[in-house]
């Protein structure tokens, strides 16, 4: 038994550390979001000090980060109501029923593997000729390409772990399949609804290249935001700890509630177990 | 009469199926399809800044070029290095940290917060955070590195900039691993491994013979997903390197994103996309019907 003790420390002391890897990078944004001007720059680095909000303050006076955050938001938010509204229909058809059979399917799983550059080149032309470029429609649409694959694939998984029989009791007390569909299984997906937003407003909000090439002052989203602090001349620490702080906040909220969905999220659909 | 039929018409299952699927058909369309079609016309004509909308016909030229370009070359070589060296730590570091995590050790359960916060972090914010960390003159990284006489410049320097990326990418992703095959050895059946300890298997053949043949399904999902992600990988490589010191992190994003946004030759960046895309297409397909994803597993 004292072999078994041993390892279970080894475990323990294993696990810290690896939490201990997996913060420190983050801790230290925060620390260095709050640490005075003067001493940002200073070597050794300084880690005991009196915190100070003035870079917080900065990115919200002298920079339009309160407008990219409202951007973000709108941008996120449109692409993922569209995303439920046309995604919903499709799963039921395609858990119900296999519409398209495996092929299609696979093929709407395999535009989420496409890496986005492929789409990056001929979005944004397209998007010029349409004279959408800098706008939030521009991001919007993009956006569709990584979040209906995921919404479709998601939301499939939990129509076919769903019993048929609820719909079927449905249809035989004279509902018709659309009627069931909404009265029935909407309500018993709702859960299901919620997390694919969830996990569309985590993929939308963290993208990084298509608002890169497709904004350029109206439409940027906070990525761009914290990624312009940046300069040609030099690079804007306090404001670039402060800004990235505010842009991880939310995702990070949104991953430890959606906790029990997240390796269905991150796989697709694929694994079905819970965390 | 007509109505009656035509509701009733709807009312079938043969014909709501198709119903329901037109939007998400319509939508795909419009941002998936109709861009490709439009990348393979680009990738047959000269497009550059110069002539976005009337370029000249040009052929296979682009794909010729493609070829010839020895930095298109060098770009495939310093993706598929990327991908082989993170997936390969991150499965390994993974599977470790899945597996201690399964053994249920009291007090261990609350490491699932900080082991699955890297994954919600945007790609942005990491490279930003490391890019200042390793900064030459007042990174903590590299001031401490420097006291223990190590190299410093991790990120200026040929020979380690790649592997500081991939170190990069193995701090944000390994936890996507861990979280999948965690969750996939606690729906393991107990039974197999009882009665193995009863015959007394010691702790690397039930691995070898029981854990990991169990586990294939969701090992592969974890592979293929990394595989295809880390092949993506544009967001860290721009913020940190942008694809130097030389070429050396130039990835195929990179060397895309070059191409056509920052020399303009759109012509060829589009040709270049349809090689990737057919690579792509290939490999998730090849995979996907392998390991025969996604079925209902009962």
């Amino acid at each position: 038994m004292k072999r078994k003790t041993m390892g279970n420390v080894l475990t323990y002391i294993i696990l810290l550390l690896a939490s201990i890897v997996a913060l420190i990078p983050i801790l230290w944004t925060f620390h260095l979001s709050i640490k005075p001007e003067s001493l940002l720059y200073s070597l050794p680095p300084v880690w005991k000090f009196k915190p100070s909000l003035e870079h917080y303050v900065k990115v919200f006076t002298y920079y339009p980060f309160a407008k990219y955050i409202l951007n973000s938001i709108i941008i996120t938010t449109v692409s993922t109501l569209i995303t439920l509204a046309v995604s919903f229909p499709a799963a039921y058809s395609i858990g119900r029923f296999k519409t398209g059979g495996g092929n299609f399917s696979f093929w709407v799983l395999s535009i989420r593997m496409l890496p986005p550059i492929v789409f990056a080149v001929p979005m944004f032309l397209l998007m010029q000729s349409y004279g959408l470029l800098d706008t939030w429609w521009a991001l919007i649409l993009v956006y569709l390409t990584f979040n209906i694959p995921l919404a479709v694939w998601i939301l499939k998984s939990f129509i076919e772990d769903l019993p048929v029989e609820c719909e079927e009791a449905a249809m035989l007390d004279g509902c018709s399949r659309l009627k069931a569909m909404i009265i029935i299984t909407f309500p018993l997906i709702a859960p299901a609804l919620i997390a694919v937003a969830i996990l569309n407003f985590i993929f939308s909000w963290n993208e990084f290249l298509f608002a890169l090439i497709l904004t350029f002052t109206e439409a940027r989203t906070v990525q761009i935001g914290v990624a312009e602090f940046v300069t040609g001349y030099a690079i804007i620490w306090g404001a670039i700890a402060a800004a990235g702080c505010i842009a991880i906040i939310p995702t990070l909220a949104f991953t430890m509630l959606a906790r029990r969905y997240l390796v269905r999220g991150l796989t697709m659909g694929t694994v079905r177990e819970e965390i | 009469m007509f109505m009656t039929s035509f509701w009733e018409e709807i009312g079938k299952d043969k014909t709501v199926k198709y119903l329901l699927i037109i939007p998400v058909i319509v939508a795909l369309v419009g941002v998936v399809i109709y861009p490709f079609a439009y990348s393979i016309w680009l990738s047959l004509h000269d497009v550059t800044i110069m002539n976005y909308f009337h370029p000249p016909f040009s052929g296979v030229d682009n794909f010729v070029r493609v070829f010839s370009d020895p930095f298109f070359w060098n770009s495939i070589r310093v993706t598929f290095t990327y991908v082989f060296l993170a997936t390969v730590m991150e499965l390994l570091l993974g599977f470790l940290l899945a597996s201690l995590m399964n053994r249920n050790v009291k007090g261990t359960a609350v490491f699932i917060y900080p082991l699955i916060a890297p994954l919600a972090l945007s790609p942005v914010v990491v490279g930003l955070m490391f890019r200042m960390g390793l900064n030459r003159l007042y990174g903590p990284i590299s001031y401490y590195l420097n006291l223990l006489n190590l190299p410093r410049n991790l990120l200026s320097d040929v020979n380690t900039a790649l592997l500081t990326l991939v170190a990069i990418d193995i701090w944000q992703w390994t936890p996507f691993v861990f979280v999948i095959l965690y969750a996939g050895l606690q729906a393991l059946p107990k039974e197999p491994f009882e009665a193995a300890l009863m015959d007394g298997a010691s702790g690397r053949q039930r691995l070898r013979y029981i854990t990991l043949p169990l586990l294939k399904p969701v090992l592969a999902v974890a592979i293929i997903f990394r595989i295809m992600d880390s092949f993506k990988t544009f967001d860290i490589v721009f913020i940190l390197t942008k694809g130097g010191p030389g070429k050396s992190t130039e990835t195929i994003s990179i060397f895309i994103q070059r191409m056509a946004m920052v020399q303009g030759n759109v012509g060829l960046g589009a040709a270049t996309t349809l090689l990737v895309l057919v690579l792509i297409t290939v490999l998730t397909q090849v995979y996907v019907k392998y390991f025969s994803l996604g079925e209902k597993k009962r």
